[in-house]
């Protein structure tokens, strides 16, 4: 369950970059250590029951990516709270600490501890991550031979392989051919019949219908509208 | 405290491959990293050995001092990255961002012990003292690790806000190396400064360290001294770590 409460985000950007020690002092001593505030989330609030699949749309710049950072910790709100209670598994890019000397295999075992996975549950899986991702005859090749294509596959598959008690989902179900991504549709709708509570961010409404029961408007940082993902995509799309 | 044995696959998996990914294509691994120190103390000895010629066995005295300085500025010099240098991870996924110092500390910690174990036998021939108290180098090394530990943690959040701080961090590394006793006796050092001198704790566990590896002894003081500073850093890095990880997925 996830429940936020009235976050609020607000981001700090220096009119000069400054990241050296001396540049800090230097500013400090003219005086002049000026930033501009940006609301990047205001007054959010909103809940997720066990095992649900929320989509959440909006245009570019409208905050979904700072919510899901916030809801796993990433980010901490400058206002309201956030309740979670489960583990969250967040995918907001795929295959994230691959290393390109290490082995398929290697790499599995890798990314996996650091989706939060143990190693005895990779191991467990390893085949089937390999047979998800239909890269079999590649495991014991070093990554940096993969393809862009294989590389994705490779991640998704192994972030799906165990089941999670929350997962959260920033655009990446886009990656590999079409039968790929529908394969993709397929775990995230069998994950959720198996009790996984989902948050789905998507720029593609077809995506949030077919997969959501409930979807969220996100525009400049607040809900515009949140319900059936019919109403929602309307008020998105007009 | 206990989340570093929950999530040990995490730290387990992250200092194996760190481990892999620094000795690849190196066949000789660890025996290259031993050439470096090697030369190193050889030539401190042959620069100082006439002025300190009263010094017991000044090469062995040498090679203990600059191996065991080595862990502390290899460790911090590449773990002061450990956060900055792996920002994706920060970013993007929620692991407890603690473990990427302790890994890099770690897999340190490990080929520090492995060249030291190599040296035991090259002081032996040199004519070290080595009985007993040897058995207290693998504590002596948790101790060491601990500090190290602490002080990363306090280095590479830190680092995150002042991306500068590894070039002056390098430069107070070197003050550090003729402010602790690896080349010269503590002896030499006048003994009105000695109190203060001795406040560096570097210097208690350089001692304890030729204590069990070529005295055979060991100065009860400098151990207590050695210890109440490794929790003291690693207190102060863990609490510091705390306060400035919370701003680290706006700045990274």
């Amino acid at each position: 369950m996830i429940e936020v409460e009235r976050v609020s985000k607000k981001f700090r950007l220096p009119t000069e970059k400054r990241t050296t020690l001396f540049e800090e002092i230097l500013a400090f001593i003219k005086g002049k250590r000026e930033f501009t505030e940006f609301w990047a989330l205001k007054d959010v609030s909103f809940k997720v029951e066990n095992g649900e699949i929320l989509g959440i749309i909006g245009p570019n710049g409208s905050g979904k990516s700072t919510l899901l950072k916030i809801i796993a910790g990433i980010l901490y709100p400058d206002e309201g709270k956030v309740y979670v209670r489960g583990k969250i598994t967040p995918i907001l890019e795929l295959g994230v600490g691959f290393d390109p000397e290490l082995t398929a295999k290697e790499n599995a075992y890798l990314y996996g501890v650091i989706m939060g996975f143990k190693r005895s549950e990779i191991r467990s899986k390893i085949d089937e991550i390999f047979k998800f991702a239909e890269l079999e005859k590649f495991r014991n090749m070093k990554l940096k031979n993969f393809s862009s294509g294989m590389y994705a596959r490779l991640a998704f598959a192994t972030a799906v392989a165990t089941e999670p008690e929350i997962l959260l989902i920033d655009e990446v179900l886009a990656v590999g051919d079409i039968s790929f991504q529908k394969r993709c549709i397929e775990r995230i709708k069998e994950l959720n019949e198996n009790g996984t509570t989902i948050i789905l961010v998507s720029h593609s409404p077809n995506l949030i219908k077919e997969l959501c029961k409930r979807s969220m408007l996100l525009e400049n940082g607040s809900v515009k509208a949140i319900g059936s993902p019919e109403e929602v995509i309307k008020a998105y799309i007009g | 405290m206990f989340g570093f044995i929950q999530k040990r696959d995490l730290i387990l998996t992250l200092t194996k491959y760190e481990f892999k990914l620094r000795y690849r294509g190196a066949a000789l691994g660890v025996l290259w990293s031993l050439l470096a120190p090697f030369l190193l103390a050889l030539v401190l000895y042959f620069v100082f050995r006439n002025i300190f010629a009263f010094v017991e066995n000044f090469a062995i005295y040498v090679l203990v001092g600059v191996f065991v300085f080595r862990f502390f500025s290899v460790a911090t010099s590449v773990g002061i990255n450990s956060i900055l240098g792996k920002s994706h991870l920060i970013t993007k996924t929620n692991l407890n961002r603690e473990f990427l110092p302790f890994a890099t500390t770690i897999s340190y910690a490990i080929s520090s012990f492995i060249e030291l174990l190599i040296l035991i036998p090259i002081v032996l021939f040199l004519g070290a003292k080595i009985g007993f108290w040897l058995l207290f180098l693998p504590f002596l090394h948790v101790i060491y690790t601990i500090f190290v530990y602490g002080l990363n943690l306090l280095l590479s959040a830190t680092m995150v806000y002042f991306r500068d701080l590894n070039q002056i961090w390098e430069v107070l590394t070197n003050v550090l190396f003729f402010a602790s006793p690896i080349v010269y006796p503590i002896s030499v050092i006048p003994e009105e400064l000695r109190q203060i001198y001795m406040l560096n704790p570097i210097t208690a566990i350089i001692e304890l360290y030729r204590g069990v590896m070529i005295y055979n002894s060991i100065e009860i003081s400098f151990l207590i001294y050695a210890i109440a500073s490794s929790f003291l850093m690693f207190l102060a890095g863990y609490t510091a770590f705390k306060k400035l990880q919370t701003r680290f997925g706006e700045i990274l």
